[in-house]
């Protein structure tokens, strides 16, 4: 059973009003077309380096990039680029989309992926559960209903 | 059928990349490479450099001296948010025994969006009591997950 009163849920719980308010603002800007697809992805995303670089200068434990592991780093242009590619994936998907419920449903699928991939790979997170995976797949007969009684 | 079509392929895509995203995070962070802060700031600074580039790019993307205010404003607070989220997502997934639980809490969002989506937004279909009960039948599918865990 998950512990409600952990701190992890607690910042999970503040990170779903947070989703909520940045995807359905997506959505009405696109809506409105107040501004292009990819100009919003480019924004955005210089938006998010500059208040990235304002918190680099603000934490003073943060260490300096010479100072940080190759490897590391790797990692992180790595990951950069991942959130990138989402970005692009996601906002044309929004855009695309009647209604910007439908690339979230998809998106919260991922969930399956990363619940068995981190299950088998990571040393420190549980053992693989044959039940869990039932309750994963649960959800997808949720979306089987939806497909069936949506009408765009 | 709803799941068809250029936002459905995209999404699908966007699925997969957020997999490796948040599993890459975890790693990162159960190995120790990185601090959270850390973490949200270079990943940060990373994606601005990207969009730096695609800037230059795309020779059709306009200066921000030609949007309006609202535009402006709009992007502005986005950004700030997205931002924010990130913060908490970070510190979420590094204080948690496995990615997947925050990833499944976070999956709650449909509700509300849906709700937001279908009520306020006027290009959005109207609310439909079927497809809100396949949202509660998904979000059961969640909390049977979390009484096993």
């Amino acid at each position: 059973m998950i512990n409600i009163h952990s701190k992890w849920f607690g910042y999970s719980i503040l990170g779903i009003l947070f989703v909520c308010v940045v995807d359905l603002g997506r959505k009405y800007v696109l809506d409105k077309n107040m501004i292009r697809c990819d100009e919003m992805i480019i924004y955005l995303a210089m938006f998010a380096g500059i208040l990235g670089f304002l918190h680099y200068i603000s934490d003073k434990k943060c260490r300096n990039p010479i100072k940080i592991p190759n490897k590391s780093l790797f990692y992180v242009f790595l990951l950069a680029l991942s959130v990138y590619a989402f970005n692009i994936s996601f906002t044309r998907s929004i855009y695309y989309a009647s209604d910007v419920t439908w690339p979230v449903i998809m998106i919260s699928l991922a969930a399956i992926f990363i619940y068995l991939y981190s299950s088998l790979f990571f040393d420190d997170s549980p053992d693989f559960d044959w039940k869990i995976l039932l309750g994963v797949c649960l959800t997808v007969v949720g979306l089987g209903i939806i497909s069936i009684y949506f009408k765009d | 059928m709803v799941f068809k079509g250029k936002w459905f392929i995209l999404a699908v895509i966007a699925m997969f990349i957020i997999v490796i995203l948040d599993a890459g995070k975890k790693y990162i962070l159960d190995l120790r490479l990185l601090n959270p802060s850390e973490l949200i700031i270079y990943t940060s600074i990373g994606i601005g450099l990207f969009g730096l580039l695609h800037y230059f790019y795309d020779k059709k993307c306009r200066t921000l001296t030609r949007f309006n205010r609202k535009a402006l404003l709009f992007l502005f607070i986005l950004s700030l948010l997205g931002y924010i989220f990130n913060i908490v997502f970070v510190n979420s997934i590094n204080l948690s025994p496995d990615v997947t639980l925050v990833s499944m809490v976070l999956s709650l969002n449909i509700i509300l969006i849906y709700l937001i989506s279908s009520l306020f937004f006027k290009k959005s279909p109207n609310f439909n009591p079927n497809v809100f009960l396949g949202l509660i039948l998904i979000i059961i599918g969640i909390n049977i997950i979390s009484k096993n865990f």
